[in-house]
């Protein structure tokens, strides 16, 4: 059943705060990119909740003393008293805790492959931090000396996408090193987030489950951020963002519509990759 | 959806347990070895000290006062070390930091001898409210925090921990001790209010020059 705009206007909130289930979400999706004005309430509305962040952010008045948070440290610190011995009771139990944890890491840990766990890092240390030990180098120099493939980030995805999460404009293109292996890395921002798209060579490249894997792949969130990947013969595209999850969807998404050109440039990887594993296969 | 109130099932809401009260949150010291006692604490500076400024923040807007701020977020901290073997690592810290502060907020005004922070009057008045204007086209920092101050507090306490803090209807519940229907029908009637003191504010706020908007960042 269709959805109608009042009940539309209803989960907007909810929608905006992740807190729809994935069936209403999607239901609410629908109606947005057909409707206009809901999409128009949508925007105001997170323009209300993006504005009364900034503006919290910027008051002088609520902002901390810089030397504060060291001085209640340092007394809580050494206000630390030795404790009963009936808490010995609960070392067990903390300890079964940290097992469990350590095992549920461990676990999803080894889902994630070498590469996503570096994707994830480039994002963290190139686009957040800027702290790569090697310097960047533009995508055209790392298309003539590595692979060409790199060279078509230059124009894809192009420097604007309007998402219904909001418009990703463009930040930064370049070629880094991180963690011994290249990307090709085109770094936008919405608001105050980043996203970046990062394309590097597929160790497992010719693999069958993944060959025909041109759709999108969510991963789980890797270092707190945002997976998603596309897959070709030969070259793996990252998605990566510290947007919440509703958001980032929404953005990779878009990122993967034929509008960003994306789609194009996997088609192309894809038809490349192919040729060149028939004629070195692995 | 009747009686003002969301029903989580019909509104499409992911479920959760709502209204869950804080655990007993500072009746425990940390364990006796010392050892131990460095790795909590250790693990407690790690895991408190990011949301710091965020306790502060949160404070010091319902406050008002910058000395009562930080010595209700000293005391957060204070509750929330000894009772860091009860937070579970990888959960919301912030969020379990917020309901100490909540709790040690609440005890406090009880002390004093004003209402503890329970609100009833406010939403009866709030649910008659029928209009939701459109948003303004320009929103400054000020006409925000103006219009969010004129609301009822209890509109502003959910909006402040879901829009800013960012926290989860769920988080918000346990937070504040109430259900996670009267979360979002706050935060309904809220954001409500919040559109209306907003539209009634273009008219009256003059605009800032940009050298003042930059002065005041």
């Amino acid at each position: 059943m269709t959805m109608q705009c009042r009940d539309a206007r209803e989960l907007l909130d909810s929608f905006i705060g992740e807190e729809l289930l994935v069936e209403t979400n999607h239901d609410l999706l629908r109606h947005l990119a057909t409707c206009p004005e809901c999409t128009d309430e949508l925007e105001g509305r997170r323009r209300i909740r993006s504005g009364l962040k900034r503006a919290f952010g910027r008051s002088a008045d609520l902002q901390l003393r810089p030397e504060f948070t060291q001085e209640v440290m340092a007394r809580l610190q050494r206000s630390a008293r030795p404790a009963r011995r009936w808490q010995i009771h609960w070392l067990p139990l903390a300890a079964s805790l940290v097992l469990l944890a350590g095992a549920s890491a461990y676990f999803i840990r080894a889902q994630l492959s070498d590469v996503t766990r570096l994707a994830a890092g480039d994002h963290q240390n190139c686009a957040v931090k800027f702290a790569l030990p090697e310097k960047p180098i533009s995508l055209k120099e790392a298309a003539e000396r590595f692979d060409p493939a790199y060279g078509q980030l230059e124009t894809t995805p192009p420097d604007t996408v309007r998402t219904l999460a909001g418009t990703l404009q463009i930040a930064d293109r370049h070629s880094c090193v991180f963690g011994r292996r290249r990307f090709g890395h085109v770094v936008l921002h919405l608001d105050d987030h980043l996203v970046s798209v990062l394309m590097t060579k597929d160790e497992d490249a010719g693999a069958p489950s993944k060959s025909d894997s041109r759709e999108l792949a969510w991963l789980p969130r890797t270092n707190g951020f945002g997976m998603a990947s596309l897959h070709t013969p030969g070259h793996v595209v990252y998605i990566v963002s510290d947007l919440r999850d509703s958001e980032f969807r929404v953005v990779a998404e878009a990122l993967a519509q034929p509008a960003s050109r994306l789609t194009a440039l996997i088609e192309a990887l894809t038809f490349d990759d192919a040729r060149a594993h028939r004629v070195t296969p692995r | 959806m009747s009686g003002g109130e969301y029903s989580v099932r019909d509104a499409g809401i992911k479920p959760t347990r709502a209204g869950i009260m804080p655990a007993d949150l500072c009746t425990h010291t940390m364990p006796d070895d010392s050892g131990t006692r460095q790795a909590s604490w250790a693990g407690f500076e790690a895991e408190a000290l990011p949301h710091v400024a965020s306790l502060f923040r949160t404070a010091m807007w319902f406050e008002r006062d910058r000395h009562e701020a930080e010595d209700l977020v000293q005391e957060t901290l204070r509750q929330a070390l000894e009772s860091f073997h009860r937070y579970t690592p990888g959960t919301n810290c912030r969020a379990w930091l917020m309901s100490i502060l909540q709790h040690v907020r609440s005890n406090r005004r009880r002390v004093k001898g004003r209402s503890p922070l329970v609100f009833e009057e406010g939403e009866a008045l709030a649910s008659t409210v029928p209009f939701v204007p459109p948003v303004p086209e320009q929103l400054t920092d000020d006409d925000l925090l103006a219009a969010l101050r004129r609301i009822p507090a209890q509109y502003q306490e959910v909006i402040v921990l879901c829009d800013v803090e960012e926290l989860p209807y769920k988080e918000i519940a346990t937070t504040l001790s109430i259900p996670i229907g009267t979360v979002m029908s706050r935060l309904h009637r809220g954001r409500t209010l919040l559109r209306q003191e907003l539209t009634k504010a273009r008219g009256q706020v003059v605009p800032i020059s940009a050298d003042a908007q930059r002065r005041r960042e």
